[in-house]
């Protein structure tokens, strides 16, 4: 400190003292620094998120560039559908609007869309837009395990999802648009209660992020 | 401890009253936002910062904003950084954060008569509405710190951070200090409380959050003057204000009329604005309109005009 405040008077830039000068480079140095650190934090974040986003927030590049965290798609949302991401998820994905199925599903009424300040959601057509794909889980799946259950097949609002020879489903990849009213119906957690977890027989991943179980 | 002024508790409640709306529009789903991004239905205003650091990281001009952006910076022309003191929650948070403990111990401070040369006195017929012994134990403290501390330098950091941030952002293509603006967090924080008990959603959220602000604050006590990106924009927008800019009626003054070593204005500014200082002294910019200094003033020398006279 002393040191610097000897100096101060040869190495003055337009009025800015060295010591204040070195704490101002500090600052610009740690903001730097925070966006890498974000991006590392969990690595490959941008490119591999699991998150779903809501209508036309499905680019992540795209929308993590865009998105200020500002929580209105979620309060427009009159499904409840959108939740907000946690710091669990990444320091850069914190905050921003993510689909919990479990407590809605999307009818693309584009109300989050309307309010998105910058545009990070954008209207989309629901026949040619994916939000994410269905995924049946066999292992939890009731039908696949027993028998029995078809409730997911009946109330597909696309009709996504079809059933084989033995009335076991199974999802039709060009129709399906992530809706997620399958995952939200799925009674598996409910009826099959001593299964750890709390994956139900389907789920809504994004798209290309995992093959069909 | 200093006695609360009526600006003080007003201010409370204007900043209490916004984050009681942000609240109120996450209840009822009305989606008023938060103060990153606030409007109702198609109408939208973002924070100036998150808009320019959307604009650098995504490169899209987002027209609609833009013209937010304006409106903001004009508020900002007319009214002052009004925001800094009746809108945002942080200077209420750092109310409720402990104090640093006194840096400068009692032998090392300079007694006052010794210091100051003459004693304080008061012109006949002005009435002190506050102690004497008030301005006695404030002034030591600024006068050792004037001579190392000269106006004119403290806004330089948060500019460099202001800079650093927008930089970052356009590097790493997304906006850099949304993910640690206590401002934000500090909402995220009372959404998070909202869905605990809506959704019943427990998240460490709730914990790391508040810790994230409470760090910011405490290992950077000049957090508002000094880093705070969002403020060193608006006080780049200040410089064109003219409206409600305090000024100091030199006759009353003690300081200017009778040379009373009296700094009450000064100490009571968060920004540190020394409102006797001469003409040059430009961070006038950075007055947030508290009106604490005004309230604070024994003798009622500072008011804030309409328009300043130049």
């Amino acid at each position: 400190m002393e040191k610097n405040e000897k100096k101060s008077t040869t190495l003055e830039i337009k009025g800015v003292e060295r010591r204040t000068l070195m704490k101002g480079l500090g600052c610009v140095g740690v903001t730097l620094a925070l966006g890498p650190a974000a991006l590392s934090l969990v690595p490959g974040e941008v490119k591999h998120s699991k998150l779903i986003r809501p209508p036309g927030g499905q680019v992540e590049r795209r929308f993590s560039s865009l998105c200020v965290r500002c929580n209105r798609c979620q309060e427009a949302c009159p499904r409840h559908v959108i939740a907000t991401a946690h710091l669990g998820d990444g320091l850069l994905a914190a905050r921003t609007p993510k689909l919990d199925f479990t407590l809605g599903y999307c009818d693309f009424c584009m109300k989050c869309v309307d309010v998105c300040p910058t545009n990070a959601l954008a209207r989309v057509d629901k026949k040619t837009t994916h939000i994410g794909i269905a995924v049946i889980l066999k292992d939890q799946c009731i039908p696949w395990q027993w028998g029995g259950c078809t409730r997911c097949f009946e109330k597909c609002p696309e009709k996504a999802i079809r059933l084989d020879d033995q009335k076991r489903p199974y999802i039709d990849p060009a129709k399906c648009n992530g809706c997620g009213l399958c995952e939200q119906i799925c009674p598996a957690t409910e009826l099959r209660s001593y299964q750890p977890g709390q994956t139900r027989g389907v789920e809504i991943v994004r798209l290309g992020s995992r093959i069909e179980a | 401890m200093q006695k609360q002024t009526r600006a003080h508790q007003l201010r409370t409640i204007s900043i209490v009253a916004v984050a009681a709306l942000a609240v109120a529009g996450a209840m009822k789903n009305i989606a008023i936002g938060s103060l990153s991004g606030f409007g109702v239905k198609g109408i939208s205003a973002i924070c100036p910062l998150g808009y320019l650091e959307t604009l650098l990281a995504s490169r899209l001009m987002m027209p609609r904003l833009l013209l937010a952006f304006a409106a903001i910076v004009i508020s900002v022309v007319i009214l002052g950084r009004i925001f800094c003191a009746w809108m945002c929650p942080i200077p209420l948070i750092k109310r409720f954060l402990p104090k640093p403990a006194a840096n400068k111990p009692a032998a090392s401070a300079p007694d006052v008569a010794e210091n100051s040369g003459q004693d304080f006195s008061l012109p006949s017929g002005v009435r002190l509405p506050i102690l004497q012994s008030e301005i006695r134990t404030t002034s030591p403290e600024p006068t050792n710190r004037s001579e190392r501390d000269t106006p004119g330098r403290t806004s330089s950091t948060g500019l460099l951070v202001l800079g650093g941030t927008l930089l970052s952002s356009a590097i790493f293509g997304f906006p850099v200090f949304c993910l640690v603006c206590p401002i934000g967090l500090t909402f995220a924080t009372l959404f998070a409380i909202i869905r605990l008990f809506h959704f019943n959603e427990p998240t460490m959220d709730l914990i790391l959050f508040p810790a994230i602000i409470a760090a910011e604050l405490l290992l950077l006590r000049k957090w508002c003057s000094r880093i705070c990106p969002v403020g060193a924009l608006l006080s780049l927008a200040g410089k064109l204000n003219r409206s409600l800019v305090p000024t100091v009626d030199a006759k009353r003054c003690l300081a200017l009329s009778s040379g009373t070593k009296c700094d009450l204005c000064r100490t009571s500014c968060d920004y540190e604005i020394d409102l006797k200082a001469s003409q040059a002294d430009s961070r006038v910019n950075q007055c947030t309109k508290c009106r604490e200094c005004a309230e604070r003033c024994p003798v009622h020398a500072i008011h804030f005009p309409l328009w300043k006279r130049t």
